[in-house]
């Protein structure tokens, strides 16, 4: 049963397969940080002019769908539950069950996508563009560059998906799909925060400031 | 590297379990996942809730982002195992975070100060009959203040 193994198939060769593993994570978490850096400029800006235009900002954002948003956070939420299920799958070798949390994944970010095409067609066509006001500006450049981050993402999953279907991972080897999750599920934390920012802040229902 | 690593190939079937030592990443149980989720979807209804409570806007935001914060530390912990992380991931993944922090609180306190010293001038600038439009009101502060320092001598 047991035997000494050569490297298992899709690491380099000139590390070990440990070594491997754990130096590919720790290059996708450096990349996250720089993430956080590029985010973290557009969340600097927002912070900015949310103080200047306090009331202007309440008002704007209490033109926003916040039902919509608030699909769009359970539809990506929901997504990232997948993509960890899948990763618990690759972990365990289950190739075929991999691959189906993958298609959830990138069905429900396809579905996050839909919503966001709505919201946007809806605000274009009321006249609404990025050069209205600061916080149409912000919210366009800052869903947009997370909605680019989606595209992205479905296209790396989508990949994941073509990898299990040729029963690449194993317990031994499975890093692309941890790393490619850590993305992910990065992408889900940037909107837990656009969310309530972009949408909520305003106050709904009764507690709009409106 | 000195030692050499044994690499046992599990056979199709065998699934390792918890406190199975693969060298690779931890396996949590799939149970702590759901819950997990179940409490990331709670939280964001909480969220919403919290948003229709009849509070005061700067309340609005510390509660939003506080709830925001636990969101992202479920996040973080469970789902990208950040938990059974080493150290150097712990000091890569707080290193951003501490500059961005550092960054938020700068500008937030520049734009409060600033928010005490421009009103004026807007106020100037609307009295001349000009107008503004919010977009430029912030840009256009500074050369009014010129022209209003002519026209009253």
């Amino acid at each position: 049963m047991s035997h000494h193994e050569t490297l298992p198939a899709g690491h380099y060769h000139h590390l070990e397969p440990e070594q491997a593993y754990h130096s590919a994570k720790l290059a996708m978490w450096i990349f996250l940080a720089t993430e956080i850096h590029l985010f973290g400029g557009a969340f600097c800006a927002f912070a900015f002019f949310r103080w200047r235009y306090f009331d202007d900002f309440n008002h704007y954002a209490g033109q926003l769908n916040w039902q919509l948003g608030a699909l769009n956070t359970l539809v990506l939420l929901t997504s990232s539950w997948a993509m960890v299920r899948g990763v618990d799958a690759a972990q365990k070798g289950l190739n075929k069950l991999c691959g189906r949390w993958l298609i959830v994944t990138i069905i429900l970010a396809f579905v996050f996508f839909g919503i966001k095409a709505i919201e946007y067609s809806t605000k274009l066509s009321h006249g609404i563009y990025p050069s209205t006001h600061i916080f149409w500006g912000l919210y366009y450049t800052m869903t947009g560059i997370h909605a680019l981050h989606i595209a992205v993402g479905i296209g790396l999953i989508y990949w994941l998906y073509l990898l299990t279907k040729k029963e690449r991972f194993s317990t031994v080897y499975y890093t692309p799909v941890e790393v490619i999750g850590l993305y992910w599920h990065l992408v889900d934390v940037i909107w837990i925060f656009l969310f309530p920012l972009l949408y909520l802040l305003g106050g709904v229902g009764a507690g709009a400031h409106h | 590297m000195e030692h050499t690593t044994e690499w046992k190939r599990l056979g199709k079937g065998d699934l390792p379990t918890e406190d199975m030592d693969t060298g690779l990443g931890h396996i949590v149980p799939i149970d702590v996942y759901n819950k997990v989720f179940a409490a990331l979807v709670v939280l964001t209804l909480a969220t919403v809730w919290a948003a229709t409570l009849e509070v005061s806007g700067t309340a609005h935001i510390i509660v939003a982002m506080f709830i925001a914060l636990i969101k992202a530390a479920l996040v973080y912990g469970c789902f990208m195992h950040l938990l059974f992380e080493k150290k150097i991931i712990w000091i890569i993944v707080t290193y951003p975070l501490f500059i961005l922090a550092l960054m938020i609180l700068g500008t937030t306190g520049d734009a409060s100060v600033k928010r005490e010293s421009i009103p004026s001038n807007v106020e100037i600038e609307y009295k001349k009959g000009k107008g503004f439009g919010v977009n430029d009101e912030f840009l256009q502060a500074p050369d009014v203040k010129e022209d209003t320092a002519h026209s009253t001598h």
